[in-house]
């Protein structure tokens, strides 16, 4: 677009194209992205210490033991800022609205598999709970993280889980008419019933894991990459097998969730690498403390994979996830882990 | 989707606080460290409901649409070169000072917003202050990206991050929300929901709207335009969180009051820079200071919101009969000043032109007639020196030049101070004092500007323009700056 309008012979230019401050960001030609990301967050001359923590900045780079020299250099591989996030999301949403109504029109709830409708309320009622708190998570990730493009990108994420618990729900609610009591059966299996304790035990510490870099790598890397593959990759081959196409017709909302989060969470770990080599053994100390646990909340909820009339081994759903998601990032594109297993001991690297 | 009947409340119910558990793995004081500190009792965290009943699809739907609207018209002003329409270029001198103040609050209300939800455990203020969280993020957003088209003609917008972080001026909004930031999670909310959000937004974009749509700002329309729909959602999370703290305890009541007390007077002492622009930056001016004040301050606030909190306990905020008697002084008292100090901002400033005095003086009548144009006759005095020596001594709390007039006496300058651990603070009103007395440890803390450059933390003073983010040709007095003269060739160009 010209930046000019030619009157008679002069034209009238501009003095300058951008903000000052943007030459300090590291990219060839600034896009609106950038322009409306780089370096908002507030970095000097802070006035007052924060009552509730005087030991640190209002801002203040020591609330993670990873390091960087310029957070403000990150990019999200998306690009979202407020306006392409909701651009976004909106037609996420009108994709959703439009599975409703095609699980409306062609009767997928009623019509699902009475195994199949035991098998989900078994599981997906509860993880709008561990969802929720993720979220929850993720306010203080927002808060407490560096750099506006990283805090833009938990932010969006945060409001995110938020909407996939409100989606969850409403899937639930789809089925109400099977399962009436389908909500709060699941609120008393998350609190309640030893498959899913151990997930709920590690949602709540993540709830009060303040070392933002540690929430945010914890659940994109280890929870989200095991959970979600789990029930929305491997439970839904299974879906398809038992003919529960209201079920499969949702995961790839729940999916697209994920890689969101996987793709900004990749490109943050590798920025961090980069720039420092001691950052690669805080990583592997938070993938250390988090996977195996991890592992095994997951395989506590294996036993939900029996219910479906046509089933699968839980062992082989699980040991797929593994092989498809978390080794692929963590061994292969991160390099962080060499290797990993379930109820073993792992080597780090 | 549902085929169970139940009603929407019911529904929105489920979406959003049946979602949250009481932790048993984790205690809830570990979960939420701050809950209590403050002093607040809450007794049902769940009896709190979101009236706007907003879910994450509802918001996007929403959002997108603004957006997609607000951007066309962004790069529409673009296109069309509408900087070339406003009335004076004059104009700008206010909203140079509005992007020092304002995308560095809207960014802080965004952080600000996050902390307060992951703290506060009342779901539905929690969802709504997140929900207020992203909606700061965006304001931020479009108002960076829209000012850069005057960003592109015109000085004193280039370096506003700088500006807004060491300019002496700016530490009057910067201290104001850092204030807020480091405050618990009930006081913060309070702080910025109730006190900024409820009581002053409605000039700010009401006022200023109109004033800005006057002077043909597409800018400032369309940002104030896109943003109010927001305020609605924010200004009822104010009422709600207030209305929240004083129904669950009556021991709240106090709290609340202090709260209410020092966040009126740093919202109002922050807003002189309103009563500015509004009556002297304006080429074409539409609502004096002094009417808004009395429109949305004294009749919507004063006189409505706090008789509505009346049954709790609650009375006007401490010394509002002193912002009443300053209505027709604090903003003449700031162009006064900064009329003496443009070698130092990151603005032009100008004394009022001959139609501006006939205006003031049909607004400020008296007093005007009496104080202020004898102020100006004065100092546009061509023996008189304009530019101040040094930079002006400014309050410990709002951290303005101490400019204010004692309440019983408009022409002795007020000057309060307290002695606190051997030191002497100094305060232009005793609002501004009470509020340091009551939290002397937080105060004391203040970057002082002045204190700051004798200390030698902002680099050698003889580079403190650069180091403050100004050029210079960004100060000095608009009638001879390049950006009256271009706008004035510009404009014939165009013609």
């Amino acid at each position: 677009m010209a930046n000019y309008t030619q009157v008679g012979s002069e034209a009238i230019k501009p003095i300058r194209k951008t903000y000052s401050y943007m030459s300090g960001l590291k990219v060839k030609r600034p896009t609106t992205y950038d322009e409306c990301t780089y370096n908002l967050e507030p970095k000097e001359n802070f006035h007052y210490k924060p009552i509730w923590n005087p030991e640190l900045n209002i801002f203040d780079e020591r609330r993670t033991r990873v390091k960087c020299e310029d957070w403000e250099q990150f990019r999200d591989p998306s690009k979202f800022y407020y306006a392409t996030y909701c651009y976004n999301r909106a037609d996420f949403q009108s994709r959703i609205k439009g599975q409703f109504e095609a699980a409306d029109r062609y009767g997928w709830f009623e019509k699902m598999d009475p195994a199949f409708i035991d098998t989900v309320r078994e599981f997906l009622p509860v993880l709008r709970h561990f969802v929720f708190g993720e979220s929850v998570a993720f306010m203080h990730v927002g808060r407490t993280a560096v750099g506006t493009a990283i805090e833009q990108c938990a932010t969006y994420q945060c409001y995110d889980e938020l909407g996939t618990a409100q989606l969850l729900t409403r899937i639930c609610l789809g089925l109400e008419e099977q399962v009436p009591s389908i909500l709060q059966d699941g609120k008393q299996k998350w609190m309640e019933d030893e498959k899913f304790l151990k997930l709920r035990a590690l949602t709540e510490r993540l709830m009060v894991t303040w070392d933002w870099a540690e929430a945010l790598i914890a659940t994109n890397l280890v929870l989200d990459s095991i959970v979600y593959p789990l029930f929305f990759e491997e439970m839904t081959a299974v879906a398809m097998e038992n003919g529960a196409i209201g079920y499969a017709a949702f995961s790839q909302f729940l999916m697209e969730m994920y890689e969101y989060e996987k793709s900004y969470t990749t490109a943050l770990v590798k920025m961090l690498l980069a720039d420092r080599p001691e950052n690669k053994e805080v990583i592997q100390s938070y993938i250390k403390k988090w996977l195996p646990e991890v592992i095994e909340a997951a395989e506590e909820m294996l036993p939900v994979f029996d219910l479906p009339r046509k089933a699968i081994d839980g062992k082989l759903a699980l040991e797929n996830v593994l092989e498809k998601h978390v080794k692929p990032l963590l061994i292969d594109e991160l390099q962080i882990v060499s290797s990993i297993q379930t109820r073993q001991v792992w080597e780090v690297k | 989707m549902a085929k169970k009947k139940r009603g929407l409340k019911e529904e929105y119910n489920l979406l959003t606080r049946d979602l949250d558990w009481e932790p048993s793995y984790v205690p809830f004081e570990e979960m939420y460290p701050y809950v209590s500190f403050e002093g607040i009792k809450i007794h049902n965290w769940d009896r709190w409901e979101d009236p706007f009943r907003v879910t994450v699809e509802n918001y996007v739907r929403i959002q997108a649409e603004k957006e997609r609207k607000f951007h066309a018209i962004r790069e529409n002003i673009d296109m069309m070169q509408s900087q070339l329409d406003l009335t004076d270029a004059r104009w700008l001198e206010a909203m140079k000072l509005f992007a020092g103040v304002a995308f560095n609050g809207e960014y802080n209300a965004h952080r600000l917003f996050q902390y307060v939800s992951r703290h506060v455990p009342i779901p539905a203020i929690r969802f709504a202050a997140f929900t207020q969280s992203v909606d700061e993020l965006r304001h931020v957003q479009n108002e960076v990206l829209l000012f850069n088209n005057y960003n592109k003609y015109f000085q004193g917008f280039h370096s506003w991050k700088k500006v807004s972080h060491r300019h002496w001026l700016m530490s009057v909004i910067k201290s104001f929300f850092e204030d807020a930031m480091t405050a618990g999670p009930f006081e913060g909310l309070a702080a910025i929901a109730f006190g900024f959000e409820v009581a002053f937004t409605n000039i700010l974009f009401v006022t200023m709207g109109s004033t800005a749509m006057a002077n043909n700002d597409l800018c400032y329309t369309a940002v104030g335009f896109t943003n109010q729909s927001d305020e609605s959602r924010h200004m009822t999370l104010g009422m709600m969180a207030i209305r929240a703290m004083l129904e669950e305890d009556p021991d709240n009541a106090p709290i609340v009051q202090k709260w209410l007390d020092k966040w009126f007077w740093r919202s109002y002492r922050a807003f002189t820079a309103i009563a500015y622009i509004l009556d002297y930056v304006a080429p074409k001016k539409v609502v004096s200071w002094k009417e808004a004040f009395e429109m949305y301050i004294e009749d919507q606030v004063l006189n409505g919101l706090f008789k509505d909190l009346e049954m709790f306990g609650i009375r006007k905020p401490l010394y509002y009969e002193q912002a009443i008697i300053e209505k027709d002084r604090i903003s003449h008292q700031a162009a006064l000043i900064l009329h003496r100090v443009s070698h130092v901002a990151f603005f032009h400033t100008f004394a009022p032109t001959a139609e501006d005095q006939v205006w003031l003086e049909e607004k400020y009548g008296d007093t005007w007639r009496d104080v202020w144009a004898k102020k100006w006759e004065q100092q546009t005095d061509p023996n008189y020196e304009r530019n101040y020596p040094g930079l002006p001594m400014l309050c410990q709390t709002c951290q303005y030049p101490m400019v204010f007039a004692e309440p019983e006496d408009i022409h002795k300058t007020a000057y309060r101070h307290s002695e606190y651990e051997g030191e002497t603070y100094h305060f232009c009103s005793d609002g501004c004092k009470t509020i340091f007395d009551d939290e002397p440890d937080k105060y004391k803390e203040a970057w002082i500007p002045a204190h700051e450059i004798l200390s030698g933390n902002c680099g050698p003073a003889e580079d403190l323009l650069n180091y403050w983010g100004i050029d210079p040709e960004d100060g000095g007095d608009y009638y001879e700056s390049t950006d009256y003269k271009n706008f004035e060739k510009w404009k014939k160009m165009r013609a």
